[in-house]
């Protein structure tokens, strides 16, 4: 008997009811990626929340000599210039998390707008508003980034905009849809019957009819951010140093990885845990959203496709 | 054992694996003191390219032998002119297109002497006309170029042409080191009367092919050259590449040759062996701190030494310079006077006393730094940190190049420089007169003047190290510059670059590119 | 059906159409002054002019827009802003390099995880399966450059040093010259692909298993073996076309950091370099390029998707062997 099985058996002799989330979040749990996935990110994420207050020096501070090894003042050794790794590790993952947390909200914000824009005015609008955003989805999510860095430069806020862009059509797709169906249901209908103008409707009717999407795209577009933004960080364009950021510390300590290694092993190893544990639970959500056929269920005939064009970078 | 025929190409990897590990081996030996047979050096093969790369390059590049600005610019320069005398290995001078510099009694006349067989490279002699055309040049007073700071005393109008090889040259004020002072690979190469900086046609190993600013400028062999020619065919130097990886990553693929004055933070990372060597040039580069005089708190002595002895000169040298370098002692000069006489050490409560001596306890100061070469802004940081054992805030402010050599330039009161070797009563030239172009500390002392043309008008050398001496004590005891540390400068070179001429004071053996071959 | 491949392939020209607007619009209209971010330091009134001149700056847009298109579409892709050689001629040989890295990518990676896949699938649910799951939900969640540096620690710096940690070679000379080079590029591209390809194979195999006409077959008493190899195979690869086309049109795009990153020189690799030092022909050139390799790509998948849909639809309904 599948563990689902098992537990909705065992709900079903209990006495007491036992409310429908906490129902639907044991069975969440009881896929063992998500518990995994779970654990994996909250240990990164303690990292970034509690490490710059633990870290021994500034993260900027020149300590060592160069890619110096690892000694009791210095556990993880100095990085290329000299500052102490572990604590540029401990403050590195601040503004990938949170750059990812922006761009992904403005990147909600936006393709959500736009979605429900596009499914609740249809015709032209619909049209115009779409084939827009298929451009941008007609590149490759790192060219497209590049082409918008090389323009522009790179600064915080530039970077955030760039990711939301990106984002931006997917979302909107996806809202879209869900607005599509809203829009159908008769009380919109009346609604427009009796008067009400076009925005009150959208924010009263549908914003909160595909709340729900929009947050389960917005779980899965944080997993494509910090890939994205990682990778952006790696190439050295989300931002100027001398701040500590993992990404970045990658790629300016590589070339002494035969002096003192855990200048990139320590920032790469914390990267892949976040990757896989964010990646985890969205998964894990995909699952049990079709299980139970919840919002931002993938449908089986999209879930190839979109798997390998949504595929981080 | 014999070295095998360096000319024959299948041998080449097996060569440079058995000269590696001979090397090797013979080093090791010879440090245990036993009778090491180490192998006869390889014989010189003729022919090549060499690709060095350079940067700081730009738009503003110059082929002008006595204008060059940048590391770029001195790279090139070196390739195609030649200054009278130069300044080699510890520190001594050397005949190069002067065969002899002789003066009268009192230091007021020279007279120079100009080595036989020299052609330009148009195939013109060199002749003492030349030489006073490239001193006239560099000091028009409408247009004074590098070197004329370094000239002071002579007289550009009282030139005697004495013969094809032989001119006098009269001093305003009596000039002891003017032998000294052209000594300058830098500023004081001998360019030929009516000189084109745009076609430029000088004495050295090579002749000008191309220039592309901010790109490549290309350079051949001169066969024509008075000394033993080039073995390279040609020289390209390249300072197109942007940042130091890419200049790093094109030599790890084999695009250049050479990565000339690397950053030092990667001078370590090279695997003994392995396709990149390094290079190290001796210890005379200085960055020091730079303390404006005429203005409080610098102004009164006490705070200046207390700010010298605040420093912790090998942490300095560990950190910003990766172990790159000597301690300094405030004393800019090495060969001359007795530099080993000055030897300061970090105090800090000597520091403390004399801070508050001088009423300045709990001092905050701003300190202005920028990227202008290896380590400053490291140093900036950690004499920052040291400061704080003494009570002193420092705040680092960091500029862009630009803006730190743009207007305000010789007017921070507290930032940092960096400075190439010249010999002592050169540099006093440059940075310690009123007069001086490169004033930062604004030093305007009459008795240390009075001192300075005193010892400009001592010929004899013992008599002038003396005074010289006394100089010296009043830099270390009252001057204006921090200086913690002289520090080296490293080439990156890939494993079949030879002949680069060790113990020198520029990159890349002082770019003495006639003796470079490529296996 | 031949309406709707036509279909798509219009809406390809298009989208490739609009993708030239978008790039031309990027890097020649949107940013302050062009010809001033190009030049950087070495600004001043008489080289900014001449820039603008021979940027043609100073035409309307829509007409700079139609002589860079018809420009593009002659062969003349300008002339890089670095060295002044033409655009054409660079590009050239990194194209090459690209595709050397990605064929060889595509040779290995895509029948060794379309195998393993299979594999997979027939032995569902057992030991095998359940490690390769966890395998390939790791890969699938972390990003590409951590593969490579990954392999960078582990085969050619920390842990041995059997393979060199970057992979450049001198100019004018070819990758195939020094195989050991793309050994890791590839085995990193390999590792990102595996999940993608891998996933697809195991669930569409596990459909045409689990389907009727398998059953049909199963029922019929063949054996084993023949189920499989004749059955069950053609109907499992024939979606994975779509796959292998998709795989690709990513790799269009992945291949920039991981060329970056070995140092390789390819086209991803040029797009770096342009985008440091703002050669906009360069940048131009490459991302169209890329851009339009990866909507073809994905118009192939579609119309692959046409094309094997009804197959599979009959196939389930197949009385013959």
């Amino acid at each position: 008997m599948s563990a689902a099985a098992r537990s909705a058996a065992r709900s079903a002799w209990t006495v007491r009811s036992v409310p429908a989330w906490m129902r639907g979040a044991r069975a969440f749990f009881a896929r063992g990626g998500a518990i995994w996935g779970a654990a994996l990110t909250a240990a990164v994420l303690l990292v970034v929340a509690i490490g710059p207050f633990v870290a021994h020096y500034s993260p900027i501070d020149f300590v060592g000599a160069p890619f110096e090894s690892p000694s009791l003042d210095m556990p993880l050794g100095a990085d290329i210039m000299g500052r102490d790794v572990l604590s540029r590790v401990l403050s590195g993952g601040t503004v990938i998390l949170s750059l990812s947390a922006l761009a992904t909200v403005l990147g909600v914000a936006l393709g959500g707008l736009l979605g429900i824009s596009a499914g609740y005015l249809k015709g032209a609008a619909d049209d115009l508003i779409m084939r827009t955003l298929d451009v941008l989805l007609a590149f490759p999510q790192t060219i497209l980034a590049l082409l918008f860095v090389s323009v522009l430069g790179s600064s915080f806020l530039l970077i955030a905009l760039l990711v939301a862009a990106i984002h931006a059509p997917q979302v909107a797709r996806v809202i879209r849809a869900a607005a599509l169906r809203v829009a159908g249901e008769d009380f919109v209908e009346y609604a427009k019957g009796i008067g009400i103008p076009p925005l009150k409707i959208m924010v009263r009717e549908i914003v909160p009819n595909v709340i729900g999407p929009l947050l389960v795209e917005g779980g899965l577009r944080f997993t494509y951010s910090i890939a994205l933004i990682a990778g952006l960080s790696f190439l050295g364009l989300a931002q100027d140093p001398p701040a500590a950021n993992w990404g970045l510390m990658l790629n300016e300590n590589r070339i002494g990885l035969t002096q003192n290694p855990w200048a990139v092993v320590v920032p790469v190893a914390l990267i892949a845990i976040l990757t896989v544990g964010v990646n985890l639970l969205t998964d894990a959500y995909g699952s049990w959203a079709v299980q139970g056929n919840r919002p931002g269920a993938p449908q089986p005939a999209d879930i190839k496709a979109a798997e390998i064009l949504d595929g981080p970078l | 054992m014999t070295a095998p025929d360096p000319d024959t190409p299948g041998n080449a990897v097996s060569r440079r694996s058995v000269l590696a590990g001979a090397a090797g081996l013979g080093l090791a030996l010879s440090g245990l003191g036993a009778a090491a047979d180490t192998p006869a050096p390889p014989k010189p093969r003729r022919g090549g390219n060499l690709r060095v790369a350079v940067l700081g390059g730009g738009s503003a590049d110059t082929l002008d032998a006595n204008l060059n600005q940048t590391q770029p610019d001195t790279a090139r320069v070196h390739s195609l002119f030649q200054p009278l005398r130069q300044l080699r290995h510890g520190g001594k001078f050397e005949n190069l297109l002067a065969e002899s510099m002789e003066s009268n009694a009192d230091g007021t006349v020279w007279t120079i002497r100009l080595r036989p067989g020299v052609t330009f490279h148009d195939g013109k002699p060199l002749h003492a006309e030349d030489v006073a055309f490239t001193l006239r040049r560099v000091t028009n007073p409408k247009a004074p170029l590098f070197g004329a700071p370094e000239l002071g005393p002579m007289d550009r109008d009282s030139f005697k042409i004495l013969d094809a090889r032989t001119l006098q040259v009269g001093m305003h004020t009596p000039f002891a080191v003017f032998d000294q002072a052209v000594a300058d690979s830098i500023n004081l190469g001998i360019v030929p009367v009516g000189y084109d900086p745009k076609r430029p046609v000088g004495t050295g190993p090579f002749k000008f092919e191309s220039f592309v600013p901010g790109r490549e400028s290309v350079f051949s062999r001169y066969e024509g050259y008075w000394n033993e020619p080039p073995y390279l065919d040609k020289l390209t130097v390249i300072d197109s590449f942007s940042s130091d990886t890419a200049a790093y990553n094109a030599l790890q693929g084999g695009q250049i040759d050479v990565f000339a004055a690397a950053p030092l933070t990667i001078a370590r990372v090279m695997r003994p062996g392995g396709p990149i060597k390094t290079h190290v040039s001796e210890a005379t580069q200085w960055t020091p701190f730079v303390m404006r005089v005429d203005r409080p708190p610098f102004d009164n002595p006490d705070v200046r030494q207390a700010f010298r002895l605040i420093v912790d000169r090998p942490q300095i040298i560990k950190i910003a310079l990766n172990g790159f370098g000597v301690p300094g002692n405030d004393v800019f000069s090495l060969f001359d006077g007795a530099p080993q006489a000055f030897v300061r050490h970090r105090d800090i409560d000597q520091a403390k006393a004399l801070l508050r001596k001088a009423g300045h306890e709990n001092l905050n100061v701003e300190l202005t730094t920028a990227d202008i070469a290896n380590g400053v802004v490291q140093s900036a940081q950690i004499f920052a940190r040291q400061a704080r054992d003494a009570g002193v805030t420092v705040n680092v402010r960091q500029v862009t190049p630009d803006v730190y050599f743009g207007e305000q330039f010789l007017t921070w009161p507290f930032a940092q420089d960096f400075w190439t070797f010249n010999s002592y009563l050169t540099q006093i030239a440059l940075c310690l007169l009123p007069s001086s172009p490169y004033n930062e500390t604004h030093w305007r002392d009459p008795a240390y003047g009075a001192l300075y043309r005193k010892a400009l008008s001592t010929l004899d050398a013992t008599q002038r190290g003396e005074i010289v001496r006394q100089l010296q004590t009043i830099d270390f005891e009252q001057g204006a510059y921090i200086i913690p540390s002289h520090n080296q400068i490293v080439d990156l070179l890939a494993q079949n670059v030879n002949g680069v001429a060790p113990g020198t004071f520029m990159a890349l053996g002082d770019y003495e590119y006639s003796k470079i071959w490529l296996a | 059906m031949a309406i709707l491949i036509l279909r798509r392939l219009a809406l390809g020209f298009l989208t490739i159409f609009m993708v030239s607007v978008l790039v031309f619009a990027a890097t020649e209209v949107l940013p302050g002054d062009a010809a001033r971010a190009v030049l950087g330091r070495g600004a001043n009134a008489t080289t900014l002019a001449a820039l603008r001149r021979q940027l043609h700056l100073d035409a309307p847009v829509p007409v700079r827009y139609e002589r860079w298109l018809g420009d593009l579409l002659t062969g003349h892709l300008g002339v890089s802003l670095v060295n002044g050689e033409p655009v054409a001629a660079l590009i050239g040989p990194r194209i090459v390099n690209s595709a050397v890295l990605l064929g060889l990518t595509g040779l290995i990676g895509i029948p060794l995880s379309i195998a393993v896949g299979i594999l997979a699938a027939l032995k569902r649910d057992q030991r095998l399966d359940r490690v390769l799951s966890i395998v390939t939900l790791v890969l699938a969640g972390v990003p590409e450059f951590v593969v490579g540096i990954g392999l960078i620690v582990v085969f050619a710096t920390v842990v041995v040093q059997w393979l060199p940690p970057v992979s450049m070679v001198a100019p004018g000379t070819s990758v195939l010259s020094k195989p050991q080079i793309l050994v890791l590029p590839v085995a990193t591209l390999v590792l990102v692909i595996f999940p993608y390809v891998f996933r697809m194979t195991r669930v569409t195999m596990i459909d045409v298993l689990d389907s009727d006409y398998m059953e049909m077959a199963s029922l019929k008493g063949l054996p084993r073996s023949r189920l499989v190899l004749v059955h069950a195979l053609p109907n499992a690869v024939s979606p994975t076309i779509q796959v292998v086309a998709l795989t690709f049109a990513y790799l269009a795009g992945g291949t920039v950091m991981i060329e970056y990153l070995f140092g390789y020189a390819g086209l991803g690799q040029g797009l770096m370099d342009a985008i440091e030092v703002r050669d906009i022909p360069m940048i131009q050139a490459i991302v169209l390029l890329l851009a339009s390799v990866y909507v073809i790509l994905n118009v192939a998948a579609d119309v692959a998707s046409i094309l094997v849909t009804p197959r599979l639809r009959r196939g389930r309904s197949w009385q013959a062997a």
